[in-house]
């Protein structure tokens, strides 16, 4: 379903990813070593509920390739084991309607931290670094807990809007 | 916005990731930190001493029981947040420089520690 309306659509999606992931880095000094907010899987989640899997798995993708571009090679395989993990993750949990959005947020962002911390034991070359889990799974429930709050927030007028879009089509 | 089941999930993951951070807290302080890069260890230190050396481009002290890393080359400076470290269940991390320090067992249960 290509139309001019839903590439323009796209384009700004992931331009409000990459701004979140700037600020992301931007606010990651003043966090312990390695907790993440995840802002960007807010407009992942919203993408998967409004447009579709594939564009939201376009979203994954090209977020991890800006990454690699403003971060380096670790950061990109940091953030694709992660992305790519709790984005299955999210697709399966969003299968159940009985899920809320907030536990889904809460499981996808856990999912995302642990991946990243198993990439870290292979980059490092051993598992000493796993002694750091439970403070990851604590920062990312409250990670998770904030962006599903705001990903609930935003998501009806988004439905309005990309509704309005994608159904005016010529 | 969540149902009660779902807040019930999120309650206990909190409740058992809080156990998870306080648990290594309470465990007993060990006597020495080994400090491995590239998946080798470089270099074992006990930690009675206060100490500075370096090791691996990245500088360490011991003080007070404890190892940090005072400065690394990396870009980040994770490790060098981290602080100091005293017990078997904290480890400093260096991703880019592929460096750990952990800290292993007793005094009393050291033969010998090089460095």
């Amino acid at each position: 379903m290509k139309s001019i309306r839903q590439i323009t659509i796209m384009g700004l999606l992931l331009a409000l990813t990459f701004s979140l992931s700037v600020l992301e880095s931007a606010l990651s000094s003043a966090l312990p070593a390695g907790v993440r907010i995840g802002l960007a899987n807010i407009v992942v989640m919203i993408t998967l509920l409004t447009l579709g899997k594939k564009q939201a798995f376009t979203i994954v993708v090209l977020k991890s390739v800006f990454i690699f571009l403003t971060k380096g090679f670790t950061a990109f395989l940091m953030s694709a084991a992660g992305g790519i993990l709790s984005f299955l993750v999210l697709l399966a949990l969003i299968r159940n309607e009985k899920n809320s959005l907030l536990l889904i947020s809460v499981i996808s962002a856990l999912v995302h931290n642990l991946s990243q911390l198993v990439t870290a034991c292979f980059t490092l070359g051993n598992v000493n670094v796993l002694w750091y889990a439970p403070v990851l799974i604590l920062a990312g429930t409250a990670a998770g807990l904030a962006t599903g709050t705001a990903a609930g927030v935003v998501l009806p007028p988004i439905r309005k809007i990309i509704g309005n879009l994608t159904h005016n089509q010529p | 916005m969540i149902t009660k089941r779902d807040a019930v999930i999120i309650s206990a993951i909190l409740l058992l990731s809080i156990g998870g951070v306080l648990l290594p807290r309470l465990l007993s302080s060990g006597g020495s930190a080994v400090i491995s890069i590239d998946g080798k260890t470089v270099r074992t230190v006990s930690l009675d001493k206060d100490l500075t050396f370096d090791e691996g481009g990245i500088s360490f002290e011991v003080k007070n029981g404890g190892i940090a890393v005072i400065s690394s080359p990396c870009r980040d400076k994770i490790c060098q947040h981290t602080g100091y470290i005293s017990s078997p269940a904290q480890t400093i991390v260096c991703v880019p420089e592929k460096m750990t320090v952990t800290i292993t067992g007793n005094s009393d249960n050291i033969d010998l520690a090089v460095g």
